[in-house]
């Protein structure tokens, strides 16, 4: 079911729950309800926005992921459901039992899908993206010679032709729409994660201890690549600005919506993840050897 | 937020408005309990009131609009008439609003995504 993303960040907002819909308003003005059930991603970035408590309990309960970003917009923090699934225990156990070897081969799926996708957002290219064709081709099971890394190298570095762009973190634009797009998309997929039965802290390649959500950080690079695309459009589309637009944001956030084909389904991504986290869950149990990504052609 | 008939309809699904309109009757104490939690029962459900006793919910694709059909079914109140009607978004945005001789804008559809 597709369900709604909400972002809160243009003014003081008050959020309260009534009647199992989730009030926005303005002072004493309300400015819009949303049923909680129909929620599938609050993000929250204005440092003066006040809640009440049954916002974050109610919409936990409907399986929404609540992201909360710090006064520099970035997102300090994710709220996502314990009991999102009915098998829990069992896939828990699942999840925690899981050989290394299938893990190995679940990353050497996942840098495949996501090497590919490189090379399709710089399909204009031809040399790099036979190159990173290459590279996919050598991806070995966990990926021991890290090809993903080399493949990164080459690829950001035909990304933004003709402006001087470097990746980082707190680099300058157009690193906050990359970070903005990431964000959305992380919660996104936590959050089928979280619907499947997973728990999103156990990594098959991330093991960060201080990163609570490995396996979502896993599951997001072969799906990275549908915001970077966006993000090369925006970038001949608007000035180069410091601080994001709500029209940049909701650009950014429609990725969530992109028609895509995963596994024979075809629809929003969105719904799509949910087919890929099944995908994971039954690698996990042993009744399933391939994880469904998106199509990719290039 | 644009009119509905102009929102791209970012899901790939075709949206749908469900309307439930209901006459219950409020003669005894029991019957003005029954209306009052069928109403509530609505609300919780997503319905939003656009006049009196008729309400209408944004069903983000027709099989979640199915959903809901059941759902109120499920809580229909024991006396007293209640219709529930499905029209498309394009529809819905046809619809014409009147206060007195003058027009008002219709209301836009929720989109899938919303900046507040």
């Amino acid at each position: 079911m597709i369900k709604r993303v909400v972002e809160i960040s243009s003014a003081r907002r008050h959020l309260s729950i009534k009647h199992e819909q989730l009030v926005i308003s303005e002072g004493r003005q309300e400015c819009g309800r949303i049923p909680c059930e129909d929620m599938g991603v609050l993000l929250v970035d204005h440092p003066a926005v006040t809640y009440t408590h049954s916002v974050f309990t109610k919409l936990l309960e409907c399986g929404c992921a609540v992201v909360l970003c710090n006064g520099k917009h970035h997102p300090v923090g994710m709220l996502l459901p314990i009991e999102s699934n009915t098998l829990q225990c069992e896939r828990f156990r699942n999840q925690i039992d899981a050989k290394k070897p299938v893990k190995k081969r679940l990353w050497q799926q996942i840098v495949r899908a996501k090497i590919l996708h490189q090379a399709k957002v710089i399909s204009e290219d031809e040399l790099a993206v036979s190159a990173l064709k290459g590279m996919a081709e050598r991806v070995r099971s966990g990926d021991p010679d890290n090809v993903e890394a080399q493949a990164s190298r080459r690829y950001w570095g035909v990304f933004a032709e003709g402006i001087k762009f470097k990746r980082e973190r707190f680099g300058g634009p157009p690193n906050n729409m990359l970070n903005y797009g990431y964000t959305v998309m992380r919660a996104a997929v936590a959050r089928s994660l979280c619907c499947a039965g997973l728990l999103p802290t156990l990594g098959i390649h991330h093991r960060n201890k201080y990163n609570a959500y490995c396996l979502a950080d896993d599951l997001l690079e072969p799906f990275r690549g549908f915001v970077e695309a966006r993000v090369r459009v925006m970038c001949n589309e608007f000035e180069e600005v410091e601080e994001l637009t709500q029209e940049m944001k909701a650009e950014l956030l429609e990725v969530l919506y992109e028609q895509v084909e995963i596994g024979g389904y075809k629809g929003p991504l969105m719904v799509g993840l949910h087919r890929t986290a099944a995908s994971l869950q039954r690698v996990f149990a042993g009744e399933g050897k391939c994880l469904e990504l998106p199509k990719i052609e290039i | 937020m644009s009119g509905t008939t102009e929102n791209r309809n970012l899901s790939g699904y075709r949206a749908v408005w469900l309307f439930a309109m209901f006459d219950l009757p409020t003669d005894t104490k029991r019957a003005r309990k029954d209306y009052t939690i069928f109403r509530k029962r609505l609300m919780k459900d997503g319905f939003a009131m656009v006049q009196y006793s008729v309400y209408v919910r944004h069903c983000a694709s027709e099989e979640n609009a199915q959903v809901h059909y059941k759902r109120v079914k499920g809580f229909l109140p024991p006396e007293g008439e209640v219709r529930l009607l499905q029209i498309t978004d394009k529809q819905y945005g046809r619809m014409e609003i009147f206060w007195g001789k003058k027009r008002k804008p219709t209301p836009a559809a929720p989109k899938q995504l919303e900046l507040f």
